[in-house]
């Protein structure tokens, strides 16, 4: 699938994500204390030698390749823009309950009023994150569902023409890559591909 | 709070529901994961943010939260692996226009 000159790094520095390793062992340790619910110093010990392990052996996990179109050097996985991030999750708990309602009002009317289609755009990110972010927000929305993201090209599976055209209008960028552009700082507009292999059957 | 608590389960309880009878009747794979991925999620969401109601402020209520947020993530990246798996090993999605043909 990759072109054979494209090359994947996954080296970075060790004192680049320093800080987050450090965040890490942090927050796993807390975690032990609230799972566990002991407070005598032997327990917090090992628990805390265990979070220090944990954050050791995944650091490899946490280092993310990029494209050459951001750059090309790879980041952690913990960089992310996390204030804008939990700003944007209330709108989409919202969307989520908004889209269940609108399933559950498809599904349970007699004559299910569907028809199902597949759309592609491309919308790429300086951040690898926000492609995972992108991709499950689409699939929590009305009517969407991301099928497959390869190289920044979404395809998604709709269930009515509506949702489709609500989520990659063909002029403009759709309300929700904007949004998710807007958390990961990300700026290239958005392509409405038809789907091609559909034999040119018209409804 | 108990009648919180109820109704943030009953609604859960009636997505579950929901969702399931979505699988049953929708026509392909694809769209019965919408129903499986959306109706799912929020219904197993409220019926766990009624379990924290019901609990209170305690240890369990914070181990219940950190099902929560596991759920909210895990269950549309799940939806995601299994439709991308359908779509590469070559399922059709099913459309109005062909119904009848396959």
């Amino acid at each position: 699938m990759a072109e054979p000159k494209k090359v994947i790094s996954f080296r970075l520095p060790l004192g680049a994500d320093l800080k987050y390793s450090l965040l890490l062992t942090l927050f796993l340790f807390a975690f032990w204390v609230v799972l566990s619910g002991r407070l005598e110093a032997r327990y917090l010990i090992i628990g805390f030698l265990t979070a220090l392990g944990v954050t050791v052996i995944t650091r490899p996990f946490s280092v993310l390749p990029r494209d050459s179109a951001a750059g090309g050097t790879p980041v952690s996985v913990w960089g992310l823009p996390w204030l804008r991030l939990l700003a944007f999750l209330p709108w989409l708990f919202w969307e989520l309950v908004k889209s269940s309602i609108s399933m559950a009002w498809v599904v349970l009317q007699p004559k299910m009023p569907i028809d199902p289609q597949v759309i592609r755009f491309e919308k790429h990110f300086p951040h690898p994150v926000g492609y995972l972010v992108l991709a499950n927000a689409i699939t929590l929305t009305p009517g969407t569902l991301t099928v497959d993201v390869q190289d920044g090209r979404f395809t998604v599976h709709c269930v009515q023409k509506a949702t489709a055209e609500s989520l990659a209008p063909a002029e403009r960028e759709g309300e929700m890559p904007r949004r998710v552009g807007l958390v990961f700082g990300a700026a290239r507009q958005v392509d409405l591909v038809p789907e091609d292999d559909d034999n040119g059957e018209e409804q | 709070m108990t009648y919180v608590a109820a109704a943030l389960m009953l609604a859960g309880f009636f997505l579950l529901l929901v969702g399931t009878i979505g699988v049953l009747r929708l026509p392909d794979f694809f769209t019965r994961l919408h129903a499986v991925g959306k109706c799912d999620t929020l219904g197993m969401l409220l019926f766990i943010a009624g379990l924290m109601v019901y609990e209170g402020l305690s240890l369990t209520a914070l181990k219940l939260l950190l099902i929560w947020i596991f759920l909210a993530i895990a269950n549309p990246t799940a939806t995601h692996i299994f439709s991308r798996a359908a779509y590469r090993a070559g399922l059709k999605p099913w459309t109005r226009g062909k119904e009848g043909a396959g």
